[in-house]
């Protein structure tokens, strides 16, 4: 274990190659670019391989095809880049290759403020690709987590061969924190599910096992099959069949189900709280001294964070916050995960969005200031 | 008998190709050499993009990859580097690999990654009905170009020659022994090899331009050894006013070739094994 | 017949369009002409580009009064291709002789079927005692070009022949093209030393049967009737039913060129040869085998 001061983005590089990484194709963007550098000086002295592509379709082509050839691998960009890279997304959820991508927060529309943090593609992450389809979204909080979370990343998408997200801001790209940089057991790496029939005649590569995930092998290991981003049956062929269809694109969703109870929130003095802060990445870290210092000041607040904001973590969100009466949902961009609380919140409970858009992160006076002005319209003061 | 038969994914077959398409000619050439070469297709990759030509990867029997449209170089690219030792190909159209795909394809020209490239060119975009190509003739009638294609038309051999290609050739459908050949050649070059087969939409591009079908079609281009003619205006239909375009003299057969180190080889890549030459 | 002013005798060149036949026969006149001899030479040749039989017959004496041999008054056969050459052989002298070039060639005509490949081909009289078959176009490749073999037969011959050796070399001089003359030149040297130059061999007594057999196999279910092979087939053996499936019309005259095969799109036709037949025994159903 070392523990040095490294950035986020370098966190991330280094969480890959705790996780086993050894290819990365990406594209330079602001505020992301520090990620590929890094593998850029990692990955070949460690076996690896380096590849700067043309422009994001070719970035995340890359990493799919590698994948399929065996290899742990990953993508990282920002959200212009991001934007290009949903059609790929799309494609990995339905063919079933693993991968990682990072996507690092900047202010949007468009070019935007290319260097500013947001915490604007929380949707995109979720609906940017076209069709129906269940993704995974990691949200770390601190560069620590970073690391952690990368690690964790290829394990989800390892054992479940989908592609999983990994999203922060450009605060905490750019940001250096004091890291342990724990290297896993190798048995703590959960490895991609292989077939348990040797190749031949019949073999269906499509076939999910117990945990609904296609046990697919790699390119070049003796068995020959067909990938496609066509809907396709069990053998992988293409097919328009309504009951195939249906049946696939649940399998798809349902096998995401255990991520909930694998990456758990973050729940912070909820037990009795009247006014929850609902907060994820940098702003949850400016929500959790709010909550301190309003506590100081008589108002029982708390936190929940989302360390995995889709699925949505339904049963915890539930149970750690059903009774507060108010929760504010911080977040910077002009609501999105403010939906999924509303969504979820109980009729009793008020849910307030504060957003925050320009490019500034969140501070914690503005936190407190609105849960003052809340508690002061009625909640129950201690 | 064509040996390569017997690579086919049975139960696939028959396959989507319109009745004489010139796709289904060259998939038959692309197997034959398949099955010459390689014993068994395990460590063999077939990649393709989205469109008519890339449907054919589906029906080898190899290790198939059916990726997003113009997208499957960047795919084979990953696969290569990632697995050096596997043979890969990469099945595209024109719509596919010079269309949305040209970045793709001239960065992968300009890697030298040690893959071959077989583009499927039909001159319009067949899949979604024979919209204009970025490889249609000047005037030729596509549904999206009602007047008579206003554009010129990409030689994609000379676009992957400058981009620094190491084995660029011709071939055509109507000519399977030429067409073999190339492949074969293809397959032996160690770098990025390019083969631009002429192929033949006859529901879509000959209906809109009156070029016949089936065998009419596919001896609709006037050939010499070394050359296909595509002057079109010798077929009396469309001498009418406003004609059909004289199509320049396209030159056939391997039209540059050059030898400097793979990616794989500049990468030093553990199990990248190069071929002779 | 020592005497070349005097003398009084019939050759016959015979072989196969394309090998020079009138051309030689040209040169034998022209030297005979030389001696003051009356020469006749009679010609039979057309469709002579797909290998039918060319002849030249050449008379010449003090008097010559028809231009055809009769019977048993035929001195020398010169033949470029062997078979041709035993076509003569009934009108040869009993001293008559014959050179003959051990080279066969196959005239169309002469193939029984093209499928199987069997010919008729005449190979027996090749014994007999007169012939003196040598591989001609084996010398002619020493002399530089393999089309000069019946420059070299005419060295054979001229040995038995009275002409001195520069008549012949000047009317090769005025018949052979410029270009070509010094490997003519050397042929003909070659020729009048082929008992020592060239290897004596005298052609198979009976031919190799040549068993090419083809089998077509046709997935009626794959094919969608585009009718390219219809049209490519040289033989014209398929054909589209009212199903606007293909059929084939007469698979006994295929030859197994494969055309249809290459140019499938759909992989419904496969043309068997011998070397392919394994793959048949899957099962496919065999639409039409030679007997």
């Amino acid at each position: 274990m070392a523990t040095e001061l490294v950035s986020g983005n370098e966190a991330c590089a280094r969480g890959a190659m705790a996780a086993g990484c050894n290819f990365f194709g990406g594209y330079p963007i602001s505020p992301s670019s520090e990620v590929a550098e890094a593998l850029a000086r990692l990955l070949p002295k460690n076996g690896g391989v380096f590849l700067q592509m043309e422009d994001e379709m070719g970035s995340l082509g890359s990493v799919l095809g590698a994948s399929l050839g065996g290899a742990k691998a990953m993508t990282a960009t920002s959200g212009p880049g991001f934007t290009l890279m949903q059609e790929h997304l799309g494609y990995a959820t339905l063919a079933e290759i693993p991968c990682v991508v990072v996507d690092v927060m900047r202010v949007g529309p468009s070019t935007g403020v290319p260097t500013a943090p947001s915490q604007g593609d929380v949707m995109q992450a979720r609906w940017g690709s076209h069709g129906d389809r269940a993704v995974i979204v990691l949200a770390p909080a601190s560069v620590q987590e970073i690391y952690e979370m990368t690690i964790i990343a290829f394990n989800l998408a390892e054992r479940l061969r989908t592609p999983v997200v990994l999203i922060y801001d450009e605060v905490l790209a750019h940001m250096r924190e004091r890291v342990e940089l724990l290297v896993p057991h190798q048995e703590d790496l959960w490895r991609r599910p292989k077939p348990s029939v040797p190749p031949g005649p019949g073999y269906r590569p499509y076939l999910a096992n117990e945990e609904g995930v296609a046990p697919l092998p790699n390119f070049g290991d003796g068995y020959r099959f067909h990938v496609t981003g066509l809907m396709h049956d069990e053998r992988g062929y293409p097919t328009t069949q309504a009951k195939a269809v249906s049946q696939l694109m649940s399998r798809l969703k349902n096998k995401m189900e255990p991520v909930t109870e694998w990456i758990l929130p973050e729940s912070y003095r909820l037990e009795d709280a009247d006014l929850a802060f609902v907060a994820y990445g940098i702003t949850a870290r400016v929500a959790k001294e709010a909550v301190d210092r309003l506590r100081d000041a008589g108002i029982l607040a708390g936190l929940f964070r989302p360390r995995l904001l889709w699925p949505v973590p339904v049963t915890d969100f539930q149970k750690l916050l059903g009774h507060a009466g108010i929760a504010v949902v911080a977040e910077m961009n002009q609501g999105q995960w403010v939906e999924v609380v509303e969504r979820l919140a109980p009729r009793s409970m008020q849910v307030l969005g504060q957003g925050k858009l320009g490019g500034e992160p969140m501070t914690t006076e503005e936190l407190m200031n609105v849960a003052e002005t809340l508690m002061q319209k009625g909640a129950r003061v201690l | 008998m064509n040996p390569g038969k017997a690579l086919l994914r049975q139960d696939m077959m028959p396959h989507i190709l319109c009745p004489g398409c010139g796709h289904g000619i060259v998939m038959s050439a692309l197997v034959r050499v398949l099955a010459k070469r390689y014993a068994s297709l395990d460590q063999v990759a077939l990649v393709a993009g989205i469109g008519c030509s890339s449907r054919v990867v589906g029906y080898i029997d190899a290790n198939t990859l059916h990726t997003t449209h113009g997208r499957a170089l960047s795919f084979a690219t990953g696969l290569k580097l990632a697995r050096p030792e596997l043979t890969v190909i990469v099945v595209t159209g024109d719509g596919d690999g010079l269309g949305i795909g040209g970045n793709h394809l001239i960065h992968a020209a300009r890697r030298n990654v040690d893959l071959t490239c077989i583009l499927f060119n039909n001159e319009t975009y067949g899949m979604t009905g024979g919209q204009l190509a970025p490889t249609t003739v000047t005037q030729a009638f596509t549904t999206t170009t009602p007047y008579g294609n206003h554009e010129s038309a990409f030689d994609a051999t000379a676009l992957v020659t400058a981009a620094g290609a190491t084995f660029v050739a011709r071939a055509q459908a109507y000519r399977p022994d030429l067409l073999e050949g190339l492949i074969e050649q293809a397959l032996d070059h160690r770098g990025f090899s390019f083969l631009d087969v002429l192929t033949d939409c006859t529901e879509y591009f000959s209906r809109k331009n009156q070029l016949g079908a089936g065998s009419d079609l596919l001896f609709s281009q006037t050939r010499s050894d070394t050359e296909i003619s595509l002057d079109l205006t010798e077929w009396p239909r469309l001498q009418e006013p406003d004609g059909f375009p004289v199509r320049n003299l396209m030159p056939m057969g391997v039209l540059h070739e050059s030898n400097r180190p793979t990616l794989e080889e500049v990468m030093e890549l553990p199990g990248y094994r190069p071929k002779e030459g | 017949m020592n005497d070349p002013t005097q003398i009084h005798a019939n050759v016959v060149v015979a072989g196969v369009g394309g090998q020079g036949v009138v051309l030689a026969g040209n040169i034998i006149a022209d030297v005979c002409m030389y001696y003051g001899l009356d020469v006749k030479k009679a010609e039979v040749h057309g469709m002579s580009q797909r290998g039918g039989a060319v002849s030249s017959q050449v008379r010449f004496g003090v008097e010559v009064h028809g231009g055809l041999i009769e019977k048993g008054q035929l001195n020398w056969i010169v033949g470029f291709e062997w078979a041709e050459a035993l076509r003569w052989m009934p009108l040869l002298s009993p001293e008559g002789s014959v050179f003959v070039s051990t080279e066969e060639i196959i005239p169309p005509s002469a193939l029984k079927d093209r499928v199987s490949g069997m010919v008729r081909y005449p190979l027996e009289l090749l014994d007999h005692p007169r012939v003196r078959a040598f591989d001609a176009p084996a010398l002619a490749k020493q002399a530089g070009n393999v089309k000069a073999a019946g420059v070299v037969l005419l060295g054979a011959l001229s040995i038995d022949l009275p002409f001195s050796l520069d008549v012949w070399n000047q009317a090769l001089t005025r018949w052979v093209p410029t270009k070509a003359l010094e490997i003519n030149l050397r042929a003909f040297e070659l020729g009048r030393r082929w008992e020592e130059k060239a290897p004596v061999t005298k052609p198979q007594p009976v031919p190799k049967p040549i068993t090419r057999q083809v089998w077509l196999n046709l997935e009626e279910s794959w094919c969608k009737g585009c009718g390219i092979c219809v049209n490519v087939c040289p033989e014209r053996i398929w054909t589209l039913n009212q199903k606007n499936v293909v059929e084939a019309l007469s698979p006994e005259r295929c030859t197994g060129c494969g055309l249809c095969e290459k140019l499938c799109p759909d992989f419904a036709i496969d043309v068997l040869t011998e070397s392919t037949i394994r793959v048949n025994e899957e099962g496919g159903s065999v639409l039409w085998q030679p007997n």
